[in-house]
């Protein structure tokens, strides 16, 4: 899932400093399962804001709403009667939802409540790590379901690089070295062999590298 | 469909809301406690003194440590609620009229019931006194008249006419009463003592124990000798050899049929009668009452094989050739309750066999059309709160009849939560059980006087604190549940299950709200927890410049002080672990000039874990305050060292903010 974290109520704040009244839009997708945009997130920024603006003499009110998912074009409308009369929208959703609003409400300043930050996974509660680079040409079968793309600080193909240092990589004592993992792993399930094949360069085309991507798929298009 | 109920309500034969009146006691609102035991029993002061409480033998506190001390936080309600009562609503007066036939509880249940409904209920009742069994036969050492009297008035109150003194068969047929009233209900209940064709028995010094504890209990003196036998081995035979210690038998000694183990007198009433120096021989027969110049020398009695048969009947064999004679004066029987029939004179109505009124269990209806029985006349013998049940019904089905229904009122089908998982049971902190407290055994037997002292205020708020709100925990609000994993993350008994969307058993959960706390959804609501309760709470504000006291519902006596402080709001919740982050943040746009989250003591919140959550809550919420300007210093949590007082800190805190 899309991993995203809140950003300061401060700059938050700054984005709508001449808004007099504001809806907070939350996302019940990613955001809710990483706890930082779903309905409960989104109240506490709703009151917080307005206190902070309640203290600064400039009153905000705020409506709230928190979409099913803000990255669908279907859930978006059900907000359209309480955006009609604010000066602004709040999106605690990924950069995504904050674009389908930005699309719909054209005349509406929409604002960012959230950094989204990577596609990743919950590691524990309150603890999130980013799993995937969003390569558009996964390699996991090669590398023992380890990703080189992300999780290796280089993302080389055929590692480890000199900077590994017992299992950890050279810029953090924190961090682990991919390819020492990938290593592990792979000796564990008896395919050290495979790690002497010789990738050739990734083709980062289907990669950001080749531009905004986009899904076509001819079976499911109707007409 | 069938009502999941707490095991406490389901045992209950009047489904009373135990879980509600204790959660009421535990936060101190005893009107309400008194309100929601007497919304299904029209007698709350008799049944604190001497329910058998099948509630307590149900409750599910059991599998941690000892069942809630249910009769006793009732007792208590019931003295705290004070005299200051609501007056019952009733129904628009239909014009119609039932007449009921005996003023016992199941009589005086269902005329309560009728007079509500608008109908106009006429007890008839032999004695001069209503109540039935409670007034003649109960000892008065556990139940005070004037307990009954209470009950009593406020159900005459309720528009409840009674005509006492008339013994109904003899001064008024019952084929009578059918003609001058629409309908009428007979509730003469079991009130002769079975006797016994054996030899002897029916020497004058042969005493049945209904009439022996009719007359003690009425302020007579019973002739008994000095040494005294009760054959018997239920709840009556220990009324009735409590009763002759305290007349001054010298020796008091039952015996039964039944082992000690299958005896069926409560085990509290066959400890409480041995503590006052009762004997017991159990598994004994009655074969002959010896006398000698017709005085009662003693009792001959055959040593019991087996009580019950290999069907569960009744069946007793004896040891062919063990006999035991006990030496006594007096022999009183107390081996069961039969009906007096002389009702039935002249009444037209059918009997059985054995001469019983003929009876449908069900429907409770006799081979006369407008006729109706209710209490142990139907039932057989039972507990006073059995017949207070059957008199609900016989009222719900007269009520049916008397408005055309042809659909007769049915029973509700009802089940009990299941029990305590295991691994839950181990992680809720234990808490001692408070028992009634009574005066010792050598004191209390030399007199009438009650022994049940009462539970004081402290103990009882700490008791009801003990209840585990069985049924009021999570539910999941499924369009809500991202089934993002939370719940199961951060609640401290384990107990929320994903499968495609959180599941939170009812068996397991200990509703403390910790769940709902931390939702990313706001897709967990309790019932326990009463969100809407606190944002009111809180919203009650309106810009007052206040302290706000978030802090756990009842378990700190010591908050009491606090919430008695000008300027100050105590929100309750089921454990300060439960608090929500924008409560914090709503106390402070209400104008609160602080905060104060009280915390318990180490080993005194009810329930477990989520300490180190509520730490990063505040440490979150004070982070918050100070990114928008407010000082986080208006935010206190406040947990007192050992020694240290609460509500001293509290009121420090409340001199800084002010």
């Amino acid at each position: 899932m899309i991993i995203a974290q809140q950003k300061n109520i401060q700059d938050i704040a700054a984005m709508v400093g001449d808004c007099k009244k504001v809806l907070l839009a939350g996302c019940g997708g990613c955001v809710t399962v990483c706890l930082s945009g779903g309905e409960k997130e989104t109240e506490i920024l709703a009151a917080a804001l307005r206190l902070m603006k309640k203290q600064a003499g400039q009153p905000l009110a705020t409506v709230t709403y928190t979409a099913t998912r803000q990255c669908e074009p279907e859930f978006i409308p059900p907000m359209d009667e309480l955006v009609r009369d604010v000066d602004a929208v709040i999106s605690l959703a990924c950069g995504v939802g904050v674009q389908y609003l930005a699309e719909r409400y054209k005349d509406k300043w929409i604002v960012p409540a959230m950094d989204t930050m990577f596609a990743g996974g919950a590691t524990g509660f309150g603890s999130w790590e980013e799993k995937c680079g969003l390569c558009g040409d996964c390699v996991l079968h090669r590398t023992g379901g380890i990703c080189p793309v992300i999780r290796c600080s280089k993302s080389i193909m055929n590692g480890p690089c000199g900077g590994s240092q017992h299992g950890k990589c050279e810029i953090s004592k924190e961090v682990d070295c991919a390819w020492q993992l990938i290593y592990d792993r792979m000796k564990a399930l008896g395919r050290l062999s495979e790690l002497t094949v010789i990738q050739p360069p990734k083709d980062w085309s289907k990669a950001r590298d080749g531009g905004p991507r986009r899904i076509l798929r001819e079976d499911l298009i109707k007409g | 469909m069938t009502e999941l109920l707490p095991p406490c309500t389901n045992a209950c034969p009047v489904n009373t809301d135990v879980r509600g009146y204790l959660a009421a006691i535990a936060r101190r609102d005893y009107k309400e406690a008194y309100r929601l035991i007497r919304a299904s029993n029209p007698f709350p002061s008799v049944c604190a003194w001497v329910c058998p409480h099948p509630c307590e033998d149900n409750c599910r506190r059991a599998g941690v440590d000892a069942p809630l001390s249910i009769r006793s936080l009732k007792r208590f309600a019931v003295d705290a609620a004070g005299a200051n009562r609501q007056p019952d609503e009733r129904a628009q007066p239909t014009g119609k009229k039932v007449a009921v036939v005996g003023a016992g509880p199941g009589g005086l249940t269902a005329a309560y019931d009728l007079a509500r409904l608008g109908h106009q209920a006429v007890v008839y009742e032999r004695n001069q006194s209503l109540g039935g069994h409670f007034l003649t036969s109960l000892p008065t050492y556990r139940l005070p008249r004037e307990m009954l009297q209470k009950d009593v008035e406020e159900i005459l109150a309720a528009g409840v006419q009674a005509r006492t003194g008339i013994n109904v068969g003899r001064d008024v047929t019952i084929a009578r009463l059918k003609e001058e009233y629409d309908a009428v209900i007979i509730g003469v209940g079991l009130s002769e003592s079975k006797g016994l064709p054996l030899p002897g028995f029916a020497n004058p010094g042969v005493m049945k124990a209904l009439t022996f504890l009719h007359e003690a209990n009425t302020g007579g003196k019973p002739a008994i000798g000095s040494s005294v036998i009760v054959i018997g081995g239920g709840d009556v035979a220990m009324d009735v050899a409590r009763t002759a210690v305290r007349l001054g038998a010298g020796a008091v000694t039952v015996v039964c049929l039944e082992f000690r183990d299958i005896m069926p007198a409560h085990s509290w009433e066959i400890e409480e009668a041995l503590a006052e120096g009762v004997s017991l021989i159990p598994g004994y027969g009655p074969v002959e009452v010896l006398t000698e110049d017709g005085a009662i020398t003693g009792l001959k009695t055959q040593k019991v094989k087996s009580v019950f048969d290999q069907e569960g009947r009744f069946n007793p064999t004896y040891e062919p050739t063990t006999f035991q004679t006990i030496p006594c004066d007096t022999v009183i029987l107390a081996i069961g309750q039969g009906a007096d029939n002389s009702f039935l004179y002249d009444s037209g109505l059918a009997v059985n066999a054995r001469g019983s009124l003929e009876t449908d269990r069900k429907y409770l209806s006799t081979s006369l059309s407008g006729v109706f029985t209710c209490g142990e006349v139907v039932t057989g013998p039972g507990p006073a709160i059995a017949a207070v049940a059957s008199g609900h019904r016989a009222a719900a089905l007269v009520n049916d009849y008397l408005n055309g229904n042809k659909t007769a009122a049915c029973e509700k089908e009802t089940q009990a939560i299941g029990a305590l998982p295991e691994k839950v049971a181990e992680r809720v902190p234990r808490r001692s059980r408070q028992e009634m407290p009574v005066l010792p055994a050598g004191e209390r037997k030399k007199n009438f006087k009650p022994y049940e002292l009462g539970l004081d205020e402290e103990a009882a708020v700490r008791e009801a604190g003990r209840c585990l709100n069985c049924g009021l925990g999570a539910q999941v609000i499924p369009e809500k549940c991202a089934a993002c994993l939370t719940c199961q993350r951060v609640c401290p008994y384990d107990v929320p299950v994903i499968e495609g969307m959180a599941g939170m058993p009812v068996e397991g959960c200990q509703a403390c709200g910790i769940c709902a706390a931390f939702c990313p959804g706001n897709a967990i609501t309790l019932e326990n927890l009463d969100e809407k309760g606190v944002t009111s709470a809180i919203a009650s504000l309106g810009g007052a410049k206040s302290l706000v006291v978030f802090a756990e519902r009842g378990t700190c006596a010591d908050l009491k002080k606090v919430s008695s402080l000008e300027n100050v709001l105590v929100v309750s919740l089921s454990t300060v672990r439960a608090l929500q982050l924008q409560w914090i943040l709503s106390a402070f746009e209400n104008g609160a000039a602080g905060v104060v989250v009280a915390g318990c003591r180490e080993g005194e919140c009810r329930y477990a874990g989520g300490d180190e959550l509520l730490k990063s809550l505040i440490g979150r919420a004070k982070n918050l305050l100070e990114s928008i300007g407010l000082s986080p210093g208006r935010l206190y949590y406040c947990l007192p060292e050992e020694g240290e007082d609460p509500a001293g800190l509290i009121a420090g805190f409340l001199k800084e903010c002010l």
